[in-house]
């Protein structure tokens, strides 16, 4: 097809009011991998399932592909309540999880004992592929064992309050503490997308956090107990509980960050070029804006400013629900109609989730560009040195050209610093003026970076390579290489100021979040958020091509 | 023990860091040490030699003074620096012999000087002190004495042709090398205070409902 419509501009695109206002759509990395899951007719197995009555022991689940196995090796741990303390400081966990790259023999599973409980403070190897661990939820775990084991399912209400049993504090992937190297994975075509190992292991602890209350329940209950029932279990999502440490990700890894951007935003122009939209469209749209609402309803919050968002959001959902059946698709180009009307009446939240929204009916359309999303370059992009100065200065002008009427010597611009705390080698934020940190900032304020080296770069002679320029001025290397490749990559750079004092470290997460396929954002404070995965989902032996996909949008009622 | 690639690159970028060098100089000598652990031929060690020599000094006094000049103030240059220098300049030079007088931690020039060759179309050979190498993009083989802390570097088009270098994906560093680089990394974590423990990670919040 021909794509008429061109695709939004990096300037709209790239705020970062915007990027915290993303939602998930068809080519969500959860999405992606359910997908592939289903067509490719992936069997999963539970070889081990050693768990005592207080929940402690170790289990295996295993994923047959076409053409390999993995198997998630969990752990199972009896954690005292005393221990189950502060996320930043946690040391123990309820359950420990590891991707590993096969079929474990006993002695994987002897290794593995000894470290994936421990986590960062454990090593894995180039044979695991990812690190987890999870709590449960404090609120819901005990009443559903106890429901459960005297026969009864859980309350409604309590875990529509919830969504999930058990919450990951982390996920981690590529060569973390060990593991293997995306690098050494990415030809598997299975990795082809973006975080597809951390997805599926995110996906086995669920069917893990299941059967384990089921498992608990018995161990409770005997003859008396019930299982969770399907319907109620796959309303149950798992939890995450994200901090600080994902916003860096973003701007730490601007070309793969451009490149998620990118295909969401071709996918876009690519439905909003579409001429005509046929009546099975039109009415595939009309069943998922209809179920969307569901969502809705159970996302809930207790934070002002998601409060605030949710009720606009909501009054959006009514208000676009009124324009759709007032005819907004009925000219032609539809779903460009569609966004021209929600730029002129919807905020930014309620013009992502239409933006999402509109792609549900096109998978033959965008699903393909999932394989556009990873960077195979990993960093190989390389500094050209023979630039002049004045080419230069343009870049830095059509990235960060906003950047430089902002008052770089007040206090508000600069106001705070990243860094890295000795304590948990976690990303941090701390108030510049308040907190002596800055000598150990991370470079994640690329805009004031931008704005000092166009200053810097204003004294030299316009054709002289930036090669010299470097030379002389090496703080000035890295956003000199970042808005080079910016050149290529237009939705590299956020465009907003990454230190302000106004900044809300929650945009940033909810823009990676929402990739992964996220949903029920549900900060806890300006910088971390919680959020549910794979709500809706089937489990494995559910799994079909027909309810691979779409099943972020709940059929039957809550 | 073996640790990632991406372990190791990080480390090395944090090390550099801390002993001095600007953020996109560390990203630099991250990717150098990376590149050459993948070729099995150290770059942990090297980084580690290095770090020690410069780590109270000024980047600046080991860096050459144009993209002209080879010299710095201090007569030993850096690998790292002086790599960076041949690879921003590398469409702008013609292929030449270029002989620097004393380079301190050669080898980290290698990964630079393989993206000068792959540039230039041809490749370059090393000869530093006792150490050799040919080198052309990804490809590098190396012989002799790579340890010395600092010698004379002659670089020089060659017409050697180079077989595809394995790579490997597990580094196994010298102990004493990684404690010097992780030394180094610490440089750059601010130390906790409690204020900072809860404010800057924006908890406080029980985490445990």
């Amino acid at each position: 097809m021909s794509v008429t419509v061109p695709k939004r501009d990096p300037s709209v695109v790239m705020r970062l009011k915007r990027l915290g206002s993303f939602h998930q759509s068809r080519l969500s990395f959860m999405r992606i991998l359910t997908r592939r899951m289903a067509q490719e007719g992936w069997r999963f197995s539970r070889p081990v399932f050693d768990i005592d009555a207080h929940g402690v022991g170790r289990a295996v689940y295993r994923i047959d592909t076409p053409e390999r196995c993995y198997s998630m090796v969990a752990f199972a741990h009896d954690l005292p309540d005393a221990k189950r303390s502060d996320r930043v400081i946690a040391e123990a966990w309820d359950a420990t999880f590891t991707l590993f790259d096969g079929e474990p023999s006993e002695a994987d599973l002897t290794r593995l004992e000894a470290n994936v409980p421990r986590q960062e403070a454990g090593r894995i190897s180039e044979r695991e592929l990812s690190l987890s661990r999870a709590n449960r939820s404090a609120r819901l775990w005990a009443h559903v064992v106890e429901a459960l084991s005297s026969g009864a399912q859980p309350d409604a209400d309590r875990l529509k309050d919830v969504g999930y049993l058990m919450r990951t504090t982390a996920v981690y992937g590529s060569g973390k503490f060990g593991a293997a190297d995306y690098a050494t994975l990415h030809d598997r075509p299975e990795f082809q997308a973006p975080f597809q190992v951390e997805m599926m292991l995110v996906y086995l602890i669920r069917t893990f956090v299941r059967d384990l209350v089921n498992h608990m329940a018995v161990a409770k209950g005997g003859d008396a107990a019930v299982p969770l029932d399907g319907g109620i279990a796959e309303s149950l999502g798992i939890g995450n509980a994200t901090g600080l440490g994902m916003a860096p990700f973003i701007v730490n890894h601007p070309v793969l960050f451009n490149n998620w951007i990118t295909a969401r935003e071709e996918a876009i122009a690519r439905v909003r070029s579409l001429a005509k939209a046929t009546p099975e469209a039109r009415a595939s749209f009309a069943d998922i804006f209809a179920r969307y609402a569901q969502v809705l309803d159970t996302w809930s919050s207790d934070h002002p400013l998601q409060l605030e968002k949710l009720d606009v959001l909501r009054g959006e959902y009514a208000k676009a629900k009124a324009a759709l059946a007032g005819g907004v698709l009925a000219e032609d180009h539809p779903w460009d109609a569609l966004m021209i009307w929600a730029g002129g009446n919807l905020s930014e939240d309620g013009q992502e989730l239409l933006a999402s929204l509109m792609l549900e009916p096109y998978g033959e359309l965008v699903d393909d560009l999932a394989t556009t999303m990873c960077d195979r370059s990993e960093g190989g992009f390389r500094l050209d040195g023979r630039m002049h100065i004045g080419q230069v200065a343009q870049l830095l002008d059509a990235t960060f050209g906003w950047a430089e009427t902002l008052d770089w010597d007040g206090k508000d611009q600069t106001a705070r610093a990243w860094y890295v705390s000795a304590e948990k080698l976690e990303p941090r934020l701390a108030e510049r003026y308040e907190e002596p940190v800055e000598p150990y900032e991370q470079p994640l304020a690329p805009a004031r970076d931008a704005a000092r080296a166009a200053a810097a770069l204003a004294g030299w002679p316009a054709d002289t390579p930036v090669a010299e320029f470097v030379l002389a001025h090496p703080e000035y290397r890295q956003i000199i290489r970042r808005v080079q490749m910016a050149a290529a990559a237009p939705y590299a750079e956020i465009r907003d100021n990454t230190i302000a004092a106004d900044m809300l470290p929650i945009d940033m997460l909810r823009a990676k979040l929402s990739y992964f396929g996220a949903t029920h954002f549900d900060p806890r404070s300006d910088r971390w958020v919680r959020i549910r995965m794979y709500t809706g989902a089937p489990y494995p032996e559910d799994l079909t091509p027909d309810n691979c996909d779409q099943w972020v949008y709940p059929e039957r009622p809550a | 023990m073996t640790w990632s690639l991406g372990e190791v690159e990080a480390m090395a970028r944090k090390a550099a860091r801390g002993a001095g060098y600007a953020w996109g100089v560390a990203d630099e000598a991250g990717h150098a040490v990376r590149w050459l652990e993948a070729r099995q031929a150290g770059g942990i060690t090297d980084l580690a030699d290095l770090l020690v020599e410069v780590s109270n000094e000024t980047p600046a006094d080991f860096t050459p003074k144009s993209v002209a000049d080879w010299t710095c103030n201090t007569n030993h240059l850096c690998p790292v620096m002086t790599g960076l220098v041949f690879a921003d300049t590398a469409e702008l030079r013609e292929a030449e012999v270029t002989r620097l007088n004393s380079v301190m931690a050669p080898k980290l020039m290698l990964p630079f000087l393989g993206h000068v060759a792959a540039i230039q179309g041809q490749p370059l050979s090393v000869v530093a002190g006792a150490g050799r190498a040919i080198v052309r993009d990804g490809d590098l083989d190396m012989s002799g004495d790579w340890t010395a802390a600092f010698c004379p570097v002659e670089i020089a088009p060659s017409s050697i042709a180079l077989r595809t270098t394995a790579m490997e994906t597990r580094v196994d560093p010298d102990p004493s090398a990684w404690k010097i680089l992780t030394r180094m990394a610490s440089r750059t974590y601010a130390p906790a205070t409690e204020a900072s423990r809860l404010k800057g990670a924006g908890a406080g919040l029980t985490d445990n409902d």
